[in-house]
């Protein structure tokens, strides 16, 4: 237990992304992966903790001192297993992703939950960014077949109220609606 | 011809020159006309004809630069292509605007948003809270500017419905009269769902925002721009989440819940 909140936090990751924060909460956007991501203010405060130097330790008492927490390791493991599946920490495989997953039972156990909803699992919500087609009305056979799977889920054909923009093996073409 | 749409050129030329007046029906709202010579878009209508004598069919094409967009026996099908390209390149292109493919109106003085993907029943909805007193801003784009406020996009509602094109334009009363941009007053994220009871619940500022990055036009284009103006926007608004039943059923629960 001793080695575990001795454990250095690991790096987050800095490159290739958009960062806003929200009140208490930070939009993050992957320029990499198209993806975005809302982490909640337990969530915020894990990431910004990850700088290689900072503990566990540490970072659970900056947890439980804003958050009014009594325990708030299992959160701040929680939050280190989400950013790692979202690809926002830097850092070897082992720090990463080895970690063992922090079911929402077990978090809600460990912070013996009296804390606010705002802190419940998920910590790290995640999106897709659309493809501009996907935000279309209608779209064109072309620019139909220009998407590939999964930016293709039903979208109306131009001038063709039959038909609708499929997924058909790993493009995307025109089908019966 | 061409014309200014949010800051960009667009010229369209064909071989059928009646066509033109047609064409400038379908435009987006609030363009103007260009004298310019450089565009940033050119369309090209090559409108086809009867078959000739050998059988012959003469199809209509539609090319955006050198990208054939349509090909049809169906003139209708071609400008309905043509009307969608030019809008959804604005939207994807616009310098100074950030488009949310959403349904808009207005209400005292705060702007309702209702973003969804085509048929998630948007526009039903938007009709239903011009019934009952908002005002009419759109059923296609919620328009942001920098400082996150949302300007109307006027184009006549259109709601679909089992005729050949698909869709009817729905008489819109106050149809150009919005009152300007206003601030973001809710965000209902909505979908209709037969038989749902209208029972949402309130996401925080952040998911708000990535729920409505999901119906961003230029979100991959402009990242940064549309996370900086989505959360200007947020600031201080009310947003909910859930499905919906019947249109008419919710209209007054949105707008008592935009003016409490």
């Amino acid at each position: 237990m001793t080695d575990e909140l001795a454990e250095l936090m690991p790096l987050a990751r800095t490159t290739d992304l958009v960062v806003e924060a929200l009140r208490d909460e930070t939009l993050v956007y992957d320029l990499r992966r198209h993806k975005a991501h809302c982490l909640n203010r337990a969530a915020a405060l894990v990431w910004r903790s990850c700088d290689g130097r900072t503990t566990v330790s540490a970072t659970a008492a900056l947890l439980e001192g804003e958050l009014q927490l009594s325990s708030g390791k299992a959160l701040v493991r929680s939050g280190l297993d989400q950013l790692a599946r979202a690809r926002l920490l830097n850092g070897p495989p082992e720090i990463r992703g080895a970690r063992p997953r922090y079911s929402r039972r077990a978090v809600l156990r460990a912070l013996g939950l009296t804390g606010a909803a705002a802190l419940l699992p998920p910590l790290v919500e995640t999106v897709v960014s659309p493809v501009a087609a996907e935000a279309a009305s209608c779209l064109t056979p072309a620019q139909c077949r220009a998407l590939a799977p999964p930016f293709c889920s039903g979208q109306p054909i131009c001038g063709n109220p039959t038909s609708c923009c499929r997924p058909r093996r790993l493009s995307c073409r025109q089908a019966a609606c | 011809m061409a014309f200014v749409s949010y800051g960009l050129t667009i010229g369209i030329r064909t071989n059928e020159p009646r066509m033109l007046s047609h064409i400038a029906k379908l435009l987006p709202p609030g363009c103007r006309p260009s004298q310019g010579s450089r565009v940033d878009r050119l369309y090209s209508l090559v409108v086809g004809g009867p078959a000739t004598g050998l059988g012959l069919r003469r199809f209509t094409l539609l090319y955006a630069d050198a990208m054939r967009l349509a090909r049809s026996l169906e003139v209708p099908e071609v400008l309905r292509a043509l009307e969608s390209d030019v809008q959804l390149y604005v939207a994807a292109s616009a310098r100074r605007r950030l488009f949310v493919h959403a349904g808009v109106v207005g209400w005292r003085g705060r702007a309702i948003v209702i973003p969804g993907r085509s048929m998630s029943g948007k526009s039903t909805l938007v009709a239903a809270l011009i019934e009952a007193g908002a005002t009419y801003y759109s059923d296609e784009y919620a328009v942001f500017d920098d400082q996150g406020r949302v300007h109307a996009y006027p184009r006549a509602l259109s709601l679909r419905d089992d005729s050949a094109a698909g869709r009817t334009d729905w008489p819109t009363p106050g149809l150009g009269r919005a009152d300007g941009p206003l601030p973001l007053g809710l965000l209902a994220v909505t979908r209709y769902r037969p038989g749902a009871r209208w029972s949402p619940r309130p996401l925080s500022p952040g998911r708000a925002g990535i729920e409505l990055l999901t119906h961003t036009v230029a979100a991959r284009r402009q990242p940064a721009r549309a996370l900086s103006v989505l959360s200007r926007a947020l600031a201080g608004t009310i947003a909910l989440k859930g499905a919906r039943g019947e249109a008419a059923d919710v209209a007054d629960a949105v707008i008592d819940a935009v003016s409490g």
